[in-house]
C-alpha cells in the first residue's frame, strides 16, 4: 500500500467514524407516535411500584365501565426516572400517546405536551367542572397541556394527641403563625420537634403561598429574589435557626426522613400533601389531625399538587387519546379513585368521596384549602431550582446564610 | 542498516544501495506470488477489541464533542451554537466551584487511599496469622455496591446517626458531618476512601510478594533498620505497582460521582459538588446535554494531562529493574 492510498484510507476511515458519531448524535430527533391498528393506545407514565401499577391499571378498568372498547397499556419507569426518560422516549421509535405529567413538572414538559384547548372546544369540555387552579398548572403559554386528575392542597398534619399532652388546642380550619410557632415550641423538647422539614423548595413555597407569594411572576418568569418571596423563605428558614422548632434537614435527605420523624413521634406537625393521610393514619399510633398550612392571617390560601393526563404532540390519533383521557376523569372515576386510592379528586364535585372514612377537621381544611388555591407554579427550569435549594436550603435552616443570599445564588445559577 | 526483503533473507545495506547515479533498483519478489503478511490474522484477532473501542469509546467520544457544540434538549431539535457551550463554561462560577473541589478530592483521596493501602499491604505482609481473610475483609467494600455503602455511610453521619450516638455515649456533641460545609468533603473522602483502597492492598501485595526473599534477608543481614529497608528496597521495589495504583487511583477519583449523590447532594452549598456530579445533573436532571457534552471534553482534558504528567513523572521514581 503506497502512503497516498494509506493516507487516503486513513481520511476515509476518520471520515466514516466522523459520520458515525454525528449520526449517532442525531439519532435523537426522530418522531412519529401512533395508535396501534386494533386501536389500542399506549400511556407512557411513573410505575415505581405495584401500587403504581395498580392505579394507572383501575384508572384504565373504571374508565372501561364507560367505554368497553377503550383499550390503553401501561409502560413507564420510576417516578424519579420518568421525568428524563420521557423525553427520550418520545424520541425514540413507536413514541406513547398519552403521557402523564405533574402540574408542577408542566412547564418542563412543554415541548412534549400537545396543546389541548382545540380539543377542548371540539369535545365541549366543560373546564370549570374541573379545579381552576390545577387547570391553572396545567397551563402553559396560555394553553392546557393535561387534563387533571386530582387537586391536593399542601396541608399541615399533625398528632392530635400531642396538642392535648402539652395541653394546646388542635388547630382548626384557620391557623395563624403566631399561633402556629407557639405551639411549635410548646411541643418541643429534648429529641421532640414541633415540626419535621424536608429539603428542597415545594413546601417553603406552599409556606409562601399561604401568605400569597410565588417565586415566580405573573408573565411565568423565575422571581424569587421578590422581597415578599424571600421574607417568607427567611420566616421558614427561621423555624429552625431562630425558634428552634425543627430539626434542618440535610440535603440528601428524601421526604422519608421527615415523614418517619411524624409518624414515629418525634415531630407533632409534617408539611405534606394529602395523599400520603392514608399511610400516615395506617403508620401512626396516634390521633392524626389534618389543618390548613398556616398564614399571617390565618386564613386558608392552598397550593395545590396535582397531576393529570397529556397527549403526546408527535401522537397519530390525538382524538382518540383525548376522549381515552375524558374517559378516565369522569366523575365516577375520580370518586372510585378518592375512595380506593386516597386522590383529592380534580373535580370539586367528587371531592366529598375523598373525604368519606377521615376526620370532619381534615375534610373542612382541605375544603377550605381548595375554595381559596393557586397552583404550584414553576418555571422550566425548575428542576434546577429544586436541586440548587436542596443544596443550599442547608445553610439557610442552619442560620449560616439568609434566604436572600440563597435565593440570589439560585436565581443566578439558573439564570433566567 | 538491514532491509528485509522477504521472511528469512536479510540483506546488508551495502549490497541494495543505489548508486549514486542510478536510479533505486527495486528488488522484486518471486514471480506470481505476493508477499505474505500476518495482516487478516493480526485483524481477525483485534477486531472484536477494535470494534468494541470504536463503537463505545471513538464513536460516543466523537458524538459528545459534535453535541458540545449544540444546545441539545433530550427532545426536540438541536441548535448549533459553536462554541457557546464553552464560552458559557468558563463563565459560570460552579464550573470553577466543583473543578476545585474535584481535584481537592482527587488529591486528598489518592494520597490518603495510597498511604493506607500500603500501610495495610505491609502490615499484611508481616507473619500475620490469617493474612487471607484481613486481605478479604479489606477487598470487600471494594466489591459491594456503591450505592448501597453510600447509604449506610449516610445513616451513620446524619446529624442523629450511628456515629454522632456512639459520641454521645462519651458526652462528646458530634458535629453536623453532611450538613456542615467543614466536614461534609472530608466525610465523602473518608467513605471514598473506605470503599476502595482494599483494590489497592491488593495489588501493592502482589507487588510486596514480587519482592525476592534473598534481597531482604541479604540488608537484614547487613543490618539495616526496618525504616531502611522500606525506604531504599521496598518501595524503589514495589514502585512500578505504586505508579499502577497511584494513576488508576487518580483517574477513578476524578470521576467521583456515586458518593456525593448518594450522601450530600452536593451540598451543604456546593461545598461537595463534584465535576462528574454536576455534568450528570446539567445533562439529565436540567435537559442541557449540549453543555454537560462541554463539561465531558474539559474533564477528558484535565484527566489526560494529570495523566500525562504522572507518566511523565514515572521516570523519576519507577524503578523497573529487576
Amino acid at each position: 500500500m503506497t502512503r497516498n492510498n494509506r493516507r487516503r484510507r486513513a481520511a476515509t476511515l476518520g471520515t466514516a467514524v466522523l459520520m458515525a458519531g454525528a449520526m449517532t448524535a442525531l439519532a435523537g430527533c426522530s418522531s412519529g407516535g401512533s395508535a396501534a391498528a386494533d386501536g389500542t393506545l399506549s400511556m407512557y407514565t411513573w410505575v415505581s411500584s405495584q401500587s403504581d401499577r395498580d392505579q394507572w391499571e383501575s384508572f384504565v378498568s373504571l374508565a372501561q365501565k364507560e367505554d368497553p372498547d377503550l383499550k390503553i397499556t401501561i409502560d413507564g419507569p420510576n417516578f424519579n426516572d420518568y421525568w428524563t426518560k420521557v423525553k427520550t422516549r418520545l424520541s425514540g421509535s413507536n413514541p406513547p400517546c398519552i403521557l402523564t405529567t405533574q402540574a408542577a413538572r408542566a412547564q418542563e414538559l412543554e415541548g412534549l405536551l400537545l396543546p389541548l384547548d382545540d380539543l377542548i372546544k371540539s369535545n365541549d369540555v366543560d373546564t370549570s367542572d374541573y379545579d381552576a387552579s390545577m387547570l391553572d398548572g396545567m397551563t402553559v403559554d396560555g394553553t392546557i397541556r393535561a387534563i387533571p386528575y386530582d387537586a391536593e392542597p399542601i396541608v399541615l398534619f399533625y398528632n392530635a394527641d400531642a396538642f392535648t399532652a402539652a395541653g394546646l388546642t388542635p388547630p382548626g380550619a384557620t391557623y395563624t403563625r403566631e399561633q402556629f410557632i407557639s405551639d411549635a415550641k410548646a411541643l418541643t423538647s429534648g429529641d421532640k420537634k414541633g415540626l419535621a422539614i424536608a429539603p428542597g423548595i415545594s413546601i417553603p413555597t406552599a409556606w409562601a403561598t399561604a401568605d400569597g407569594y410565588s417565586g415566580v411572576d405573573e408573565d411565568g418568569t423565575l422571581d424569587l429574589t421578590n422581597s415578599d418571596f424571600v421574607d417568607e423563605i427567611q420566616s421558614f428558614f427561621d423555624l429552625v435557626s431562630v425558634d428552634q422548632v425543627a430539626n434542618a434537614p440535610e440535603a440528601a435527605d428524601s421526604s422519608d426522613v421527615s415523614q418517619a420523624a411524624f409518624t414515629s413521634g418525634d415531630a407533632a406537625m409534617l408539611l405534606e400533601g394529602p395523599w400520603m393521610y392514608g399511610t400516615f393514619d395506617e403508620a401512626a399510633d396516634f390521633t392524626m389531625g389534618v389543618t390548613i398550612v398556616p398564614s399571617t392571617s390565618g386564613e386558608a390560601h392552598g397550593m395545590t399538587q396535582g397531576s393529570g393526563f397529556g397527549i403526546a404532540k408527535n401522537c397519530s390519533d390525538p382524538d382518540a387519546a383525548f376522549k381515552a383521557i375524558l374517559a378516565m376523569t369522569t366523575t365516577p372515576v375520580l370518586e372510585a379513585q378518592a375512595q380506593s386510592r386516597g386522590i383529592v379528586p380534580s373535580r370539586p364535585e367528587a371531592v366529598p368521596a375523598w373525604a368519606e372514612g377521615k376526620s370532619p377537621e381534615a375534610a373542612a381544611a382541605v375544603d377550605a384549602l381548595l375554595e381559596n388555591a393557586s397552583a404550584y407554579i414553576t418555571t422550566p427550569t425548575w428542576n434546577q431550582v429544586e436541586t440548587l435549594m436542596s443544596q443550599y436550603g442547608v445553610e439557610g435552616y442552619r442560620g449560616e446564610k439568609t434566604a436572600d443570599e440563597i435565593m440570589d445564588t439560585i436565581q443566578n445559577s439558573v439564570g433566567e | 542498516m538491514a532491509i528485509s526483503t522477504s521472511p528469512g533473507v536479510i540483506a546488508s545495506s551495502e549490497a541494495v544501495a543505489p548508486a549514486a547515479d542510478q536510479p533505486a533498483v527495486r528488488i522484486p519478489t518471486p514471480a506470481g506470488k505476493k508477499k505474505k503478511g500476518d495482516g487478516l490474522t493480526a485483524l481477525a484477532y483485534l477486531a472484536p477489541g477494535f470494534t468494541g473501542f470504536v463503537f463505545f469509546i471513538v464513536v460516543p467520544l466523537i458524538g459528545s464533542l459534535v453535541i458540545s457544540l449544540f444546545e441539545w434538549p433530550l427532545f426536540g431539535s438541536p441548535t448549533f451554537i459553536g462554541f457557546a457551550n464553552y464560552e458559557k463554561l468558563f463563565g459560570d462560577p460552579t464550573f470553577y466551584t466543583v473543578l476545585l473541589n474535584t481535584v481537592i478530592f482527587a488529591f486528598v483521596y489518592t494520597a490518603v487511599n495510597l498511604a493506607l493501602a500500603l500501610g495495610v499491604s505491609l502490615w499484611l505482609t508481616t507473619k500475620l496469622k490469617f493474612s487471607g481473610f484481613w486481605r478479604v475483609i479489606f477487598f470487600l467494600p471494594a466489591i459491594t455496591p456503591m450505592v448501597a455503602n453510600a447509604l449506610i455511610w449516610r445513616l451513620m453521619l446524619s446529624q442523629d446517626g450511628l456515629l454522632n450516638s456512639l459520641l454521645g455515649t462519651f458526652g462528646i456533641e458530634g458535629a453536623s458531618w453532611l450538613s456542615d460545609s467543614r466536614f461534609a468533603l472530608l466525610a465523602v473522602i473518608t467513605m471514598s476512601v473506605w470503599q476502595s483502597f482494599g483494590y489497592n492492598v491488593i495489588v501493592l501485595s502482589a507487588g510486596l510478594g514480587g519482592i525476592p526473599k534473598e534481597i531482604l534477608e541479604a540488608s537484614r543481614v547487613d543490618g539495616t533498620s526496618a525504616w531502611n529497608r522500606l525506604r531504599f528496597i521496598i518501595l524503589p521495589m514495589i514502585s512500578p505497582s505504586l505508579f499502577f495504583t497511584m494513576t488508576m487511583t487518580m483517574i477513578g477519583a476524578f470521576q467521583v460521582f456515586v458518593q456525593p449523590q448518594i450522601l450530600t447532594q452536593g451540598g451543604p452549598g456546593e461545598s461537595t459538588n463534584t465535576f462528574v456530579l454536576y455534568l450528570y445533573r446539567n445533562g439529565f436532571v436540567f435537559d442541557k446535554l449540549g453543555y454537560a457534552s462541554a463539561l465531558a471534553w474539559i474533564l477528558f482534558i484535565v484527566v489526560m494531562l494529570i495523566t500525562a504528567l504522572q507518566f511523565a513523572g514515572q521516570k523519576k521514581w519507577v524503578n523497573y529493574d529487576k
